[in-house]
């Protein structure tokens, strides 16, 4: 900017030649065609079809990463059939940490799907999972509630189901999200 | 990334700072923008291509409107202006009402207005075209970027040109981002416990709903608050002035005062893009009453989709209406106090219909309120709250700053002594709440 509040180089330039009407249709086209790749993402992004190919390994190293883990232990085949009633074997992998003590409500479940299919009966299993907890916990858990309340994610994305109720779910579910 | 974390406080933040102070002037502006950046892509790698796409898509579009109003062809300005807006609009409304499964970007609604604001104001030739790179600071500014304010374009080129950090706006910066985040950690965090509390009781009596109410009052007002002070903290640390968003909207004596006082950027941003354009009060009170109609319903669709919000927003229209056009002389008549409780009631009512995720909710919140009885748990948590409720109360009058103001007069050096070991002690806890294991984002973050 020059000392009397004029503006030079990039937009001097295009208002001095923009009144060829060339130049004013370039402008036009670069204009809609940054429309054009917004649009192209969303529909990239809410393809909901996508199916990640991230292995889990690389979703669990984003996620111990981010997350402080040491109040939590991982979890088996045995803790997946029986916390959320899902099948490993009918799946491509899956990461579960649960939390040391029956007191605390953190726990972290990432699951890859095999199938688009799977996405409602993963769905309805966090929200039983979650309703369930609220049920354990509310009237005496104070701190528990709020966790499940207000910072918790449960969704299907990018063919991972992704189940985190944790003190700093957002930032998991970023990294999350960064790995798909 | 938010403001109200570790890493932020003692690491990013400092660090952004000395590099800013310790930069040549001309290279200031290219610092804020990369940094800015970087704070986006943190967020997320598609934010920031949604971000430059309209950064490119909006610079063009007003430089068309420029150019075409210069050449005095008013109509394909006004054509190439609506279609800007619209295309604006519609990425909004996509990602705060369709039914998508995709993340809205890093404050959707916040950038969003920025941008019509700037274009309406190119349109209206109250702002000259910029450079690229100052509209992408404009744009990109990290504080404000998530949250607000909605800074007008004008208003943040003019705090731009007129940069000249110094020690003193520095101080008073950090005390103001001091105060905001301890808003928000000691105050708004803990008051949540005892609104989530309240909210999700299935045996609610009528005190723990009007507990759990009040809690939400405060709750909101010091996490957006507390988020407001410290985005305007941080920019006068970086040397850039911007008017306050709340100036203690609960000590208003009416709706329309608490609405010049709460939230004054999106008001300010209906009032001049909105209300005015519509004509504002010069058409007579049918014309008026339209107008302030069209401004509150908007203004409650876009803080959400619901049924509720929508509602929220014609409850503060119905009483802005009726102190405009029917209550005028009998309110003067009433005791400022008595006007004060009586508004802090009005909005802490409307609130309800703020945080119910549903119309039902918001019912059935109300018929605990007022029908529920004794019973539930509401003696225990008054007990465990009232002393965070009356602190809350304090916090949200100007007391606090007038007393302070009162003692620098008469012992200027020992009002700096102790007011210096008060913010160190603010710090220190506001460090420990943030530390502890409880992360919380900010409530208007999600609008």
């Amino acid at each position: 900017m020059t000392e009397n509040g004029n503006y030079r180089s990039f937009r001097d330039m295009l208002l001095g030649k923009i009144k060829s009407p060339t130049r004013n249709d370039i402008i036009g086209m670069i204009r809609w065609a940054s429309v054009l790749i917004v649009i192209v993402i969303m529909i990239a992004g809410s393809a909901s079809g996508r199916m990640s190919k991230t292995p889990v390994t690389e979703v669990r190293a984003a996620v111990e990463a981010t997350a402080d883990l040491t109040d939590m232990v991982a979890g088996d085949d045995a803790a997946l059939r029986r916390i959320y009633g899902l099948d490993p074997a009918e799946f491509d992998g899956y990461i579960l940490f649960s939390p040391k003590s029956n007191m605390d409500a953190e726990e972290i479940l990432i699951i890859k799907l095999t199938d688009k299919s799977q996405k409602q009966a993963v769905e309805d299993a966090f929200t039983a999972r979650l309703e369930a907890q609220k049920n354990s916990f509310e009237g005496y858990g104070i701190e528990q509630f709020d966790l499940l309340t207000n910072n918790s994610v449960a969704k299907v994305v990018s063919g991972y189901g992704v189940f985190i109720v944790h003190g700093a779910s957002a930032d998991i579910y970023s990294a999350v999200k960064g790995a798909l | 990334m938010t403001f109200n974390k570790p890493v932020f406080v003692l690491i990013l933040l400092p660090a952004i700072l000395l590099l800013y102070r310790a930069m040549p002037q001309k290279g200031r502006r290219a610092l804020l923008i990369i940094y800015s950046l970087l704070f986006v892509f943190l967020n997320g790698r598609v934010d920031l291509l949604y971000l430059i796409c309209g950064i490119v898509f909006n610079y063009l579009t007003a430089l068309q409107v420029a150019m075409f109003r210069s050449m005095g062809q008013q109509r394909k300005s006004k054509i190439i202006f609506i279609t800007g807006v619209a295309a604006d609009l519609a990425f909004l409304c996509f990602f705060k009402y369709a039914p998508t499964s995709l993340t809205p970007p890093i404050g959707v609604s916040f950038f969003t207005f920025s941008l019509i604001s700037f274009l309406a104001d190119v349109y209206m030739n109250k702002a000259r075209m910029p450079g690229i790179a100052d509209f992408s600071l404009f744009v990109l500014y990290f504080p404000k970027l998530s949250m607000g304010p909605i800074v007008k374009f004008s208003d943040f080129m003019t705090a731009l040109r007129t940069s000249h950090p110094s020690d003193e706006q520095a101080e008073a910066g950090a005390v103001m981002f001091l105060s905001g985040l301890a808003k928000k950690v000691l105050l708004a965090n803990n008051l949540q416990l005892l609104f989530t509390a309240a909210q999700g009781a299935t045996d609610r009596g009528t005190l723990l709903a009007w507990l759990g109410a009040l809690a939400y009052a405060f709750m909101l007002y010091f996490d957006f608050a507390g988020y407001s002070e410290m985005a305007i903290g941080i920019s006068h640390m970086f040397g850039l002035s911007f008017a306050p968003n709340f100036r203690h909207p609960y000590v208003s004596a009416s709706v329309s005062e608490f609405w010049r006082r709460w939230h004054i950027s999106l008001g300010a941003f209906f009032r001049d893009y909105v209300y005015i354009p519509l004509g504002g009060n010069r058409g007579g009170g049918g014309r008026t009453a339209v107008n302030l109609l069209t401004v509150w319903l908007l203004t409650g669709v876009w803080h959400g989709n619901t049924l509720a919000f929508v509602l929220w927003g014609l409850y503060h229209f119905a009483f802005i209406a009726l102190e405009k056009f029917v209550l005028k002389d009998v309110l003067k008549k009433i005791p400022r106090p008595v006007r004060v409780v009586f508004t802090f009631f009005v909005v802490a009512l409307g609130w309800v219909f703020f945080f119910s995720p549903t119309l039902a909710d918001a019912i059935g919140y109300f018929t605990s309120m007022f029908t529920a009885g004794a019973g539930g748990s509401g003696s225990y948590y008054l007990t465990g709250f009232i002393a965070l409720l009356l602190i809350s109360a304090v916090a949200a009058l100007p007391a606090g700053e007038n007393i302070g103001k009162l003692i620098s007069g008469r012992f200027p050096t020992a009002w700096r002594f102790v007011r210096l070991i008060l913010w160190a002690l603010l710090f220190v806890l506001s460090v420990a709440g943030m530390v502890s294991d409880t992360f919380s984002s900010f409530l208007y973050a999600a609008f």
